[in-house]
């Protein structure tokens, strides 16, 4: 049945031949499509190389592009690329921006370097810009004080935030799609430090031996050698609180060998000194008499720091030794505005002292103690030795404590009243106060924390900072670690919100174009952006109209005219010398006036007058005490300020430690 | 159940010659090409794996050199190097191969705009490197066409003057 013929054989032994000609031929198909495959694989690896080289050129251009956009922070906030009012809106109110993408691709698809890019990629036959997208993802955006917690009780300002700016750029080669993304980050802030804005004086070197109270007044309070640095507050931080109050910073140069500095309150009996408020109340009860008509209790000071009026108020049977005030810094208020003042820095004081007399049969000569608050410690007066309470019991004496005496002296809601402030301020001593503000962020973003050298240094400040004190991240961490004397401006910080620049003073010309009015005398300042001199500038005489920061690189900012505030512009002028001085040569100077660099050291030739912040590396005070001056602090620079045009933004130029993700 | 043959006395007679050229013929037919494919694709695959390394030489440099400071980056570095012999700039790098030549070279373009529309000028530089397969022979492979790269590095923008 199954028999088959020679012939039959022959046709099977063909079939077999077919067969494994079919399997060969199979196999070698199957094999040519494989290398096919592979080299088709390998074909798109090259296009895709050669797509992404394109895209980084591109890249390359789309970030000046936007970087020199962003640099258009000019009062009019004029960019045509975005809208720049979108990007310093408050972060609750922040929405995701996006740059104009049509007009992004037509720029960079034509952009001359692009352009010949592709011509050596074989021209737009082969190779193409598909797409470009800039936005800033509000997903992205935090705010400092969200990032970090609430720092220290300082007022959160949520203008200033951080967040990613995400470049994307589609290119195709060979219909190959390439996309490549770069983030980067943007910071919108306040560009003068957050430190600075705190204090109406900053000093950040202060040489030892230098006599910082040279001032001698006379028992009423009198200048009879030297004149005074008048630092007055304003309005500043009129609250209670002492996060809000005034603040002085006097750095020295060795944690060790600490300032000592003698305060007193000012001529005016109603003035307030650093540490001690002297509220008329609490000197001042007119009830007195009437609740001690014994006049058991008087009440002197010691030391330093008198107030001429106590001396003729006899009814209060005040003593006290007759020292000299002797205080360079004048800190006072007004009765119904008081401005307290924190003084910063590793500063002894010599507070005002109160202490408790005994009756006027002794002619208060009958020292008994010291009040409790002298102490800088929590004001409540346990543990504190209680000084006796003759009126109740004489003999033998009942102690009673020092709070419990100073409240029957000032009255239980006064005393209350000075107990609470106190507290709020002696608890908050230690000089570094957490101006918390982290600059990078190691959680939301790709960040990558092991490239940055400092990381520790920069997230874990050290247990205690160089005065002992409890740590906490300072103004600026970023560049002044947890010790405000590091506190440093340099270039790398300033330049990303820099928007033009200029040479030196020889280009003054072309700073005048554009930047002060016509024909203008004095000459009106319309600045509203951060301008960059290379080298030395004189600043004229100038009528502030729109503030800014003028900041010079290398050299003096030498101030030969009043720089005056135009009152119905209420502008803040800041000036900035990076590596030289602030000469002034006026009488009166409505600016910031910022000098931190090392080895440099303010020196007034006239008496000052400044209506801003002047935060100096150091101060000649031998020079001061010749002439004096008043120091002003203006409100509109406090960090609670968020009106729109403080604010800059700037797109971090050290890309190293963000990642790009290359699809 | 037994199987037999139909014709018991009929001899048992091989492939004839002429089958069997023919047979050769067409098997010849049918592989030469199939070979020749084959090869072919063998070659584009090892002409391809040449691109890819001559792409990887090209990108070396590339990324060396954009690594450098904008002002640092001159005609100092161009430079034709050929593989198996040291190279001048860019010891660091891993060297190349015999058989690859490398050539590079950087041009400046000055004060030019940024892109189409705008105010905004700049200087920049554009690297091109070029990697050839050079086989001893004076011609050069497909490879070149593939292995240009180019990459900008932008300097710092000049601005208008005008506000």
């Amino acid at each position: 049945m199954f028999s088959l013929s020679h012939k039959n054989k022959k046709g099977m032994s063909y079939i077999i031949a077919i067969c494994i000609l079919g399997i060969l031929f199979a196999a070698i198909v199957s094999y040519n499509t494989i290398l096919r495959n592979e080299r088709v694989q390998m074909y798109r690896m090259v296009y895709s190389d050669n797509a992404l080289i394109i895209a980084e050129a591109a890249m390359e251009i789309l970030q000046k592009i936007i970087e020199e956009e962003f640099s258009k922070t000019e009062f009019e906030r004029k960019n045509d690329l975005f809208d720049y009012n979108d990007l310093i809106k408050p972060k609750d109110k922040f929405e995701t921006v996006n740059f104009n993408s049509k007009k992004l691709t037509n720029i960079i698809s034509s952009s001359k370097p692009i352009t010949r890019i592709i011509d050596i990629f074989g021209g737009t036959k082969y190779a193409k810009i598909n797409e470009v997208r800039v936005f800033i993802d509000r997903e992205n955006i935090r705010s400092y004080a969200e990032t970090f917690g609430p720092a220290a009780g300082f007022m959160a300002n949520s203008r200033e935030k951080f967040g990613l700016i995400n470049y994307v750029i589609e290119v195709e080669y060979f219909t190959v799609k390439k996309i490549l993304t770069v983030k980067k980050q943007i910071k919108i802030i306040n560009t003068l430090p957050k430190g600075l804005r705190y204090f109406t004086l900053f000093v950040k070197n202060i040489p030892a031996g230098s006599d910082i109270n040279s001032l001698i007044v006379d028992e009423d309070g009198n200048p009879v050698q030297g004149k005074p640095l008048v630092l007055d507050n304003g309005n500043f931080n009129k609250e209670a609180s002492p996060l809000n109050i005034g603040m002085v910073f006097l750095g020295n140069e060795k944690p060790q060998d600490p300032i000592v500095l003698r305060l007193s309150h000012g001529a005016d009996r109603t003035g307030v000194g650093e540490l001690f408020q002297l509220y008329n109340d609490y000197y001042f009860d007119i009830f007195y008499d009437r609740k001690f008509p014994q006049g058991q209790y008087l009440i002197g000071h010691l030391d330093y720091g008198l107030c001429r009026e106590m001396k003729s108020m006899t009814g209060y049977g005040i003593a006290f030794q007759r020292d000299v005030n002797t205080s360079i810094l004048k800190l006072y208020g007004t009765p119904s505005n008081s401005t307290p003042t924190r003084i910063m820095g590793n500063v002894k004081r010599a507070y005002v002292r109160l202490a408790a007399y005994q009756d006027k049969a002794t002619l208060g000569m009958n020292y008994m103690s010291a009040m409790p608050f002298v102490t800088p410690g929590n004001f409540s007066s346990s543990g504190i030795t209680p000084i006796a309470d003759i009126s109740d019991n004489p003999q033998p004496p009942k102690y009673k404590s020092c709070a419990a005496i100073a409240a029957k002296l000032f009255g239980v809601s006064d005393y209350t009243q000075y107990s609470k402030y106190m507290n709020q301020i002696v608890t908050n001593e230690p000089y570094n106060h957490g101006l918390f503000s982290e600059i990078k962020d190691k959680r939301g973003m790709i960040c990558e924390p092991f490239k940055i050298p400092d990381i520790k240094e920069k997230l874990y400040p050290s247990t205690e900072n160089n005065y002992g004190g409890v740590p906490a991240a300072p103004a600026d961490s970023e560049i002044a670690a947890n010790d405000l004397r590091k506190l440093t401006l340099d270039e790398k910080y300033i330049t990303p919100y820099v928007s033009y620049r200029f040479k030196d003073n020889a280009d003054f010309e072309k700073f005048k174009k554009l930047f002060i009015a016509p024909d203008s005398s004095p000459a009106i300042l319309n600045l509203g952006l951060v301008a960059y001199f290379e080298g030395d500038i004189t600043l004229p005489a100038m009528v502030i109209a729109r503030g800014g920061m003028i900041v010079c690189k290398k050299g003096n900012i030498t101030i030969s005219g009043d720089i005056v505030a135009d009152p119905f512009q209420n502008q803040i002028l800041t000036l900035i010398a990076l590596d030289g001085e602030i000469i002034v040569n006026a009488d009166r100077v409505d600016a910031s006036l910022v000098a931190l660099k090392e080895g440099t050291k303010f020196t007034p030739q006239k008496p000052i007058q400044i209506n801003g912040t002047l935060a100096v590396n150091s101060i000649d005070f031998t020079q001061l005490s010749k002439v004096g001056g008043k120091l002003k602090f203006k409100t509109m620079q406090t960090v609670k300020n968020d009106s729109p045009f403080f604010y800059y933004a700037s797109i971090q130029p050290d890309v190293r430690n963000w990642g790009s993700n290359k699809e | 159940m037994r199987v037999r043959s139909n014709n018991r006395n009929q001899t048992r007679r091989a492939f004839t010659l002429v089958e069997i050229v023919i047979t050769s013929v067409i098997l010849v037919i049918a592989i030469v090409p199939m070979l020749s494919t084959l090869f072919e694709h063998y070659r584009a695959t090892a002409d391809i794996v040449s691109k890819v390394t001559a792409a990887n030489y090209a990108k070396d440099v590339i990324d060396y050199l954009k690594s450098l400071p904008y002002e640092k980056l001159d005609q100092s570095f161009n430079e034709t190097e050929a593989g198996g012999i040291e190279s001048k700039n860019y010891k660091m790098l891993p060297p190349l191969a015999k058989g690859f030549l490398r050539e590079v070279s950087i041009t400046e373009y000055n004060n030019e705009e940024i892109g189409s529309g705008l105010k905004e000028k700049f200087d920049y530089k554009i690297i091109r490197v070029n990697v050839t397969i050079d086989d001893g022979t004076g011609k050069k492979t497909d490879s070149t066409k593939l292995s240009l790269v180019g990459s900008v590095i932008a300097k710092k923008l000049e601005k208008s003057s005008k506000k």
